[in-house]
């Protein structure tokens, strides 16, 4: 062993450089307050080394990018332990910093003749912020895309270069393809290169000059064994606790060690819709938060001149730190700006706390992150990316749809179909709005039909629209009580089940007969037929009548819905007696339209 | 410290401290490591496809005693991409008196695109120049292919030729199938 060390020693001197490296000289002896470098470098070189690891399998483009995290995710062995210590290793590295600042400042170290090394310092941790920002954009979900938007607008409104520079990073006037390979390059190839060079500079500087001890420091030690133990033990608890927290996934759930757990992700990024509740990373939330307090033109003083001013007051350090009680003063920034930031925070927190339409949004989009693991889990993701697959997935697109095309008169179990209340604007004050039409969650079940011939008149069906009166009521008012609950059950359960209905075949043989009888010929008890007034092609339907009402032929089909929200004024529906519902022909695409009954009947169906 | 001297103390101190730093070692590289292999092994584990019959031509455009290739398109996972008609490949079709046969175009000795030469009417890979007859066997001696062209699963379905697609390792005597 000792030969072949002597042997490399020889033609490398090895044993210099880790003699080097081991043998520093502590004045006072080993302390727990100098570890915050060694776990600092420890965390970098983490961050290298699951950043490696997850370059493997990254992919960064619109289409790729939040697909390839998913796999490391959901698919890869340990991907989400993996990206996990990557995600809370970047927090780490802000906690470990501040804490390393704060210790620097205190001991007075930015001062003469260690400057150029506070700066060094001050440029890591711009690096180290910089390499966060850049890394929150490439999962390409949601939160990322519209934390990021802010980040980039900001450089945009910068005086003189903001414009260009801001073109530069996103690699184009508007966010695409170009922002996430350049974002990737910054991220894991440009910055930590910097990074590197940096800490390296930092660190033969600082040996240069040595810890800065207290002045009554008693005795001498070297780094060796005694501070590189300590510094061990540091590093690894900045481990565990980096597993901790992979594995925490909050109160409700405790620890999930799965893909579960670990980093979160939301839903893929989508520029069409909203997304009230995304946020930069909580070490940022005091810059988000300081913005509000600067309307309008002013927000560059915000934005942009007064973080520059505390930065540049930092860089003056060691000048402030030579005058009277300069030290004093420092310090004093340094704890003024802390709190400041902290203060700013804890506001941004609570203000969201008791926003309802930041906790909607995260509602929402926990829904969505949700909906979509289940679709890509069920079917891989195709061609055209996780994005297109959400746009047609009715359960996703439904709510927006009904909300944006049917809330304005139809109501989905009283609200929007997303879920809020309809309201309007009068005098000032937000109003709820009365529905003009019908209630339509539970349409095309048979639950739903038994309730309407029950009383056709009521708010949730006809009761706020011209039919109120009609044919249909009237015809209620006269048969229903002449009908037994079999009978109203049977002759809806047959207007749903047609032929082509998934569940037909499951139905009840003897109700759908008696379905058939009563809709064909009435009740023994004098109630009269459905084919007075609804025609219906069905193989048990002999005659019909009038054609008054709505062809009932597919009734609560996908066919027959969609023919009604395209133009209900067709003979075939209620022609000339059409209570003013639009045609939506040419307002829907046809994959909207598609989109929207599967959503009406797949959610009907499911109960929801 | 009083004790310092005593020689018994000073050795379990000393190996009470390599136990502390051989433990801190290993938990602080073991981890990431650990985790690091298993993350890329994740290849090793994922299982090649089996992919079903595919559309490939049909019958009447294909000419007699003439090899042609065509696309092979099918479902095809790759990582968390799931496409149900995308290309997989080609295969050679030669339609012949006794019947139409399908070879994969892959060459099975370093895994070119092999060409066909009409004047010839042999199979030629532009690489390393093994050749082939139309039956899929090695034609030239010479040729450092280890085997002859892999044929693949051909079914006939209302005039329409289907071909199971699959690919098979290059460079070795046996045919063993990839995918």
């Amino acid at each position: 062993m000792s030969r072949v060390s002597d042997w490399l020693d020889r033609r490398t001197g090895y044993r210099r450089l880790l003699s080097w490296l081991l043998y520093e000289s502590i004045p006072g002896g080993a302390r727990w307050r100098y570890v915050w470098g060694s776990t600092l470098v420890f965390t970098f070189l983490l961050q290298l080394f699951t950043g490696l690891l997850l370059w493997t399998a990254y992919s960064p483009s619109i289409r790729s990018a939040w697909e390839s995290v998913y796999f490391i995710q959901h698919q890869m062995e340990l991907g989400w332990f993996i990206r996990g210590l990557h995600h809370y290793a970047s927090h780490a590295m802000i906690v470990l910093l501040v804490c390393h600042l704060l210790q620097v400042v205190i001991a007075g170290a930015y001062r003469s003749p260690r400057e150029i090394n506070w700066w060094f310092g001050l440029l890591l941790m711009g690096l180290v912020l910089g390499t966060s920002l850049t890394g929150y954009l490439l999962p390409w979900d949601e939160r990322g895309y519209w934390a990021t938007q802010v980040t980039t607008k900001i450089l945009g409104i910068v005086p003189l270069l903001g414009p260009t520079l801001e073109r530069l990073l996103l690699g184009g006037p508007t966010y695409g393809h170009h922002t996430l390979t350049r974002f990737f390059a910054l991220h894991a190839g440009l910055l930590p290169a910097l990074l590197v060079l940096v800490t390296v500079l930092h660190v033969v500087l600082f040996r240069r000059h040595g810890v800065t001890h207290p002045e009554d420091a008693k005795g001498e030690a070297t780094f060796w064994p005694r501070q590189a133990f300590l510094d061990g033990v540091a590093c690894l608890a900045v481990l565990v606790v980096l597993v901790a927290l992979t594995g925490w996934s909050g109160s409700e759930r405790g620890f999930v060690f799965g893909p579960e757990g670990g980093a979160p992700l939301d839903a893929p990024a989508d520029p069409s819709r909203p997304s009230p509740s995304a946020r930069p990373e909580w070490y940022l939330l005091f810059l988000y938060q300081f913005l509000k307090y600067f309307p309008g033109r002013s927000e560059v003083i915000g934005a942009v001149v007064i973080p520059s001013f505390v930065v540049g007051v930092m860089l003056c350090f060691p000048f402030l730190g030579r005058v009277r009680r300069g030290h004093a003063l420092c310090v004093g920034i340094t704890f003024a700006t802390l709190t400041g930031a902290l203060l700013l925070t804890v506001t941004a927190v609570r203000e969201d706390q008791t926003r309802p339409m930041y906790q909607a949004g995260l509602a929402e989009a926990q829904q969505k992150a949700r909906r979509i693991l289940d679709l890509a889990r069920e079917n891989g993701i195709p061609p055209d990316g996780a994005l297109a697959m959400l746009h047609r997935d009715p359960q996703t697109q439904g709510p927006p749809l009904f909300r944006d095309n049917c809330s304005a008169c139809h109501r989905w179990d009283g609200h929007d179909g997303t879920g809020a209340r309809v309201t309007e604007v009068r005098d000032g004050e937000s109003v709820a709005v009365a529905p003009s039409a019908s209630d339509l969650a539970g349409f095309g079940t048979p639950q739903w039909v038994a309730g309407f011939l029950r009383d056709p008149s009521s708010e949730r069906f006809f009761g706020r629209t011209r039919h109120r009166d009609g044919t249909m009521v009237q015809w209620a008012r006269k048969n229903i009580p002449l009908m037994t609950g079999r009978e109203i059950d049977a002759v809806s359960a047959f207007i749903i089940h047609q032929p082509g209905d998934p569940k037909s075949a499951a139905a009840d043989a003897e109700l759908m007969a008696l379905g058939a009888r009563v809709f064909s010929a009435g009740t023994s008890d004098g109630a009269q037929s459905c084919v007075m007034c609804h025609q219906l092609d069905h193989p048990q339907i002999s005659g019909s009548g009038m054609a008054l009402g709505p062809d009932l032929t597919g009734y609560g089909s996908p066919e027959w819905l969609s023919g009604i929200i395209r133009d209900s004024s067709q003979p075939r529906f209620y022609g000339s007696q059409n209570s003013g519902m639009p045609k939506f022909a040419h307002r829907l695409r046809s994959q909207e339209l598609q989109l929207l009954t599967d959503w009406i009947l797949e959610e009907s169906r499911t109960g929801k | 410290m009083d004790d310092a001297g005593d020689p018994g103390i000073m050795r379990r101190r000393e190996w009470f401290r390599k136990l502390m730093g051989g433990v801190m070692g290993i938990g602080l590289l073991a981890v990431p490591l650990g985790a690091g292999l298993l993350f890329l092994l994740n290849p090793l584990r994922r299982r090649a496809e089996q992919h079903g019959f595919s559309r490939v031509a049909s019958v009447d455009s294909l000419p007699l005693g003439t090899p042609r290739h065509f696309m092979v398109r099918g479902r095809r996972r790759d990582a968390w991409e799931v496409g149900a008609q995308v290309p997989l490949g080609a295969v050679y079709l030669v339609r012949q008196e006794t019947g139409i046969r399908a070879f994969q175009v892959i060459c099975p000795h370093a895994g070119c695109f092999v060409g066909y030469e009409t004047a010839r009417q042999r199979f030629l890979c532009p690489c390393h120049d093994s050749s082939f007859g139309l039956d899929g066997a090695i034609s030239n001696p010479e040729s450092p292919s280890p085997r002859g062209l892999d044929e693949l699963e051909v079914k006939i379905e209302k005039g329409e030729i289907l071909v199971r697609y699959q690919e098979f390792r290059p460079g070795v005597t046996e045919r063993i199938a990839i995918s």
